[in-house]
């Protein structure tokens, strides 16, 4: 699929790295949004969460989401980019995203492109 | 050869730079500044890192017969040179003595350390001297030793420059440059530029004679191994390879190009009996010549060569294109003697209309070879030229050399290496590479050495040497795009900490059931007969359904470049149907398929932890189940639109079949989970 445009944002101020890997044109899309708007404080996608869910084979895995983001009022978000997901266990990992946030106060978002 | 590991004594000293002279002090201050805010250049990490040993090894220590293992293109120039000034400064040393092993060396460094220069020396570049210091600076100046010249150089220069042959007692001048050392200036210091090459009997001797008033002596090399086997005597106290160098940014990896042996076949005619041989028929030979013993009396045959050479020149032209006129790359080719050397600028005018113009030919007997002008209409002879190389605004793009330009001399530019000959000894190989391996510019950019080389050389101990990232077969029309340049590593690094955002800590245990699940989960096993479990699948087709919502999904993903932006709850995962159901024709629908198709190969590689290599066999297994379950058998550009549509919209039902004991089974198990 043409999403497979990956690149380095390298315009980053609210993030803590130098530069964010970007796996698709969404994803840079969304870490322009992020810088410009101003209820934004900080965002990035290199954070490190990964939240365990349960596939259909009944296999415990990982699922690494898009972007850890904190907002001017200081809550958090956990923000996942739809598109690319044809995966059956989509719908799994978020679902455990859901609770994995909800215990931890943070907002967790799905944003779909289309 | 002796290694130290100087270990963490050396790791806090360099905390404090404790136990040294106050000169020496002032001057690793000063070396550690930033050099760039007063526009001059910063010793690389490794060249700091070699220049503090050798000061801790001297002084703290009490060493002082130190030996540095460089690679190639690692600047020992600048490593030198800081060694320098710090023993002009702290220890009153007034004469450094420099030795070189070829006379291209002699007249790089001569450059490099001429302090009244044209061009500026090493230690205005790199700023070596702290302000109080700079009048030192005018004492060094550079004197070459030669045949013919006077002595008095030695009196009145600070480095003097030579090759260990200019000190030979065998020689009448190297019989009074020895006694001048011995009895006209006062301590000295070495500095033994690859040197060790040298055949040792009368080298070693000579540095013996000089003992007892050398106060430092410092060997560089990038193969510390001797041409003659014996160990080197002084003391290793770094080692900078190839791969910290590339990791550093600081040198091109060698992808080595071959033709296929059935093609072009290595042949050679005796250039004095007419006699035919194949290459490797001439092993012999080739050691032979190698160690003088006996001159190579052979020379490639014409076919081969200018195969060889219209490869090399194809490589030429991709190395140019990458150079986006930036630089000027140089294709150096290596033949085994000089005759072949002339027949090799022979073809190349003849056949590739590259005339003398362009092609310069560097040999010990060409070297004053007069081959152009300079601008001020002076004489140009091939050493000179040889020396300029790569500067934009030369005309010289083909070196040809048969041993002269073996060590030292690195050009940077030297984009391309044709070997028209055979190596034997490990010494010599790496030493011909290396005159290619220094990165042109720095930076992230990533760079290649190409080396064209044949099968039959049998170079195969050379590239895993020099750690070449590939051998690559390719054909004398081969046009290459930039599929061998190494991705370059990119380090994602953590500039703003204050932004870091803490991940808050859970509220209440999400808890997990793990008993229960485990008892669910079969025991996994590889399915041997997973063809037969594929072709026994039963898809229940009346159920499935053509919204073509999927595939307009599907295909909106991909063509749609306008896009809009929805927020969605985390709970709602449908996707809205408002699209513009527009019909794909035939050849998209079979595009799509591909990708589709594609995805889910890759998609299952990572899910069941493989490699993305087994890609291609895993695509055709799906492709060949579709078609035997789906298609009756078609292919796909022979089935219907609807049905491709069909298994569009269906496709995750098909990828359900395709388990992990399935995938294992088609992949033979090998995955990386175990």
């Amino acid at each position: 699929m043409s999403t497979s445009e990956h690149g380095e944002f390298e315009d980053t101020k609210k993030s803590p790295y130098r530069f964010e890997y970007y796996d698709s044109s969404w994803e840079l899309e969304m870490m322009k949004d992020l810088e410009e708007n101003p209820d934004v404080k900080k965002w990035t996608k290199n954070h490190g969460i990964i939240i365990p869910y349960w596939d259909e084979d009944t296999k415990l895995r990982g699922f690494k989401p898009d972007f850890l983001v904190e907002k001017e009022d200081g809550t958090k978000e956990i923000v996942e980019i739809k598109g690319r997901h044809l995966l059956p266990q989509f719908k799994k990992k978020m679902e455990s995203a859901q609770k994995w946030c909800e215990a931890r106060k943070i907002v967790f978002r799905v944003i779909s492109k289309y | 050869m002796k290694s130290a590991k100087l270990g963490d004594e050396f790791e806090l000293w360099k905390k404090d730079f404790h136990s040294v002279k106050d000169n020496t002090r002032r001057f690793l201050e000063h070396l550690c500044e930033d050099k760039k805010k007063i526009g001059r250049f910063n010793l690389w990490k490794h060249q700091l890192d070699a220049v503090l040993r050798v000061i801790y090894s001297y002084e703290v220590l009490g060493k002082n017969n130190l030996l540095l293992n460089i690679v190639t293109g690692g600047g020992k120039t600048a490593i030198i040179g800081a060694c320098i000034s710090w023993l002009k400064m702290s220890h009153n040393l007034d004469k450094f003595l420099v030795l070189v092993p070829n006379l291209i060396v002699r007249d790089r460094l001569q450059k490099d350390f001429l302090v009244t220069g044209k061009e500026e020396s090493v230690f205005k570049q790199f700023d070596f001297f702290p302000t109080e210091f700079k009048n030192l600076e005018n004492e060094l100046n550079a004197h070459i030793m030669e045949q013919g010249t006077s002595p008095q150089g030695i009196l009145d220069s600070g480095i003097i420059i030579g090759n260990i042959h200019q000190l030979y007692e065998s020689n009448t001048s190297g019989k009074r440059n020895l006694d001048w050392f011995l009895n006209k200036i006062g301590n000295f210091a070495i500095f033994n530029d690859e040197a060790h090459n040298t055949p040792a009997d009368e080298y070693t001797k000579v540095l013996k004679i000089l003992t007892h008033k050398t106060s430092f002596r410092m060997d560089t090399t990038a193969t510390p191994e001797r041409a003659d086997g014996k160990p080197l005597d002084s003391e290793m106290i770094i080692e900078y390879g190839i791969s910290p160098a590339l990791d550093d940014g600081i040198i091109k990896s060698v992808v080595v190009y071959q033709p296929d042996a059935k093609i072009i076949e290595l042949t050679y005619t005796n250039k004095i009996t007419g006699e035919k041989k194949k290459v490797t028929e001439l092993d012999k030979e080739f050691k032979e010549a190698e160690s003088n013993v006996k001159q190579f009396q052979w020379i490639m045959d014409a076919e081969p060569m200018k195969k060889q050479i219209s490869i090399a020149l194809k490589r030429f032209e991709e190395q140019k294109r990458r150079a986006k006129e930036r630089y000027k790359p140089i294709l150096f080719m290596v033949t085994m003697g000089i005759e072949e050397g002339k027949r090799v600028r022979e073809v190349l005018n003849k056949d590739f209309n590259l005339g003398r113009d362009k092609v310069l030919l560097v040999t010990e007997d060409t070297a004053d070879e007069h081959v152009g002008y300079k601008p001020d209409g002076e004489s140009l002879t091939a050493r000179e030229a040889a020396t300029n190389l790569g500067k934009l605004g030369t005309n010289f793009e083909v070196v040809i050399s048969v041993m002269m330009l073996r060590e030292g001399w690195d050009v940077p530019p030297v984009s391309v290496i044709l070997l028209l000959r055979k190596f034997v000894s490990q010494v010599y190989g790496q030493q011909v590479i290396g005159r290619g391996l220094r990165k042109i510019r720095e930076g992230d950019e990533r760079q290649i050495l190409a080396v064209v080389d044949h099968p039959k050389l049998q170079h195969d101990w050379l590239w895993r040497k020099v750690g070449a990232s590939g051998v690559r077969q390719v054909d004398t029309e081969d046009v290459l795009g930039d599929e061998d340049i190494p991705v370059t590593p990119k380090i994602q690094k953590l500039i703003r900490t204050e932004n870091l955002i803490e991940i808050p800590s859970p509220e209440y245990e999400t808890k997990i059931d793990f008993e229960a699940i485990l008892k669910k989960v079969p025991k996994r096993e590889i399915k041997k007969n997973w063809k037969h479990i594929l072709d026994s699948v039963e898809y229940d087709r009346d159920k499935w359904v053509i919204s073509k919502t999927k595939i307009e999904q599907m295909r909106k993903l991909i063509v749609d470049k306008e896009r809009r932006m929805e927020i969605l709850s985390g709970e709602d995962m449908d996707i809205k149907e408002d699209l513009i159901k527009k019909d794909l024709s035939k050849d998209e629908l079979e595009e799509l398929f591909k990708e589709q198709i594609v995805e889910m190969a890759s998609n299952l590689l990572i899910e069941y932890g493989f490699g993305g290599l087994k890609k291609g066999i895993l695509y055709n297994v799906i492709l060949d189940h579709i078609k035997l379950k789906l298609l009756n058998g078609k292919n796909l550009s022979d089935a219907k639109k609807e049905e491709i549509e069909m298994v569009l919209e269906n496709i995750e039902e098909i990828r359900k079949n395709f388990t992990q004991p399935i995938v294992d089974g088609i992949l033979g198990g090998e995955n990386v989970n175990k």
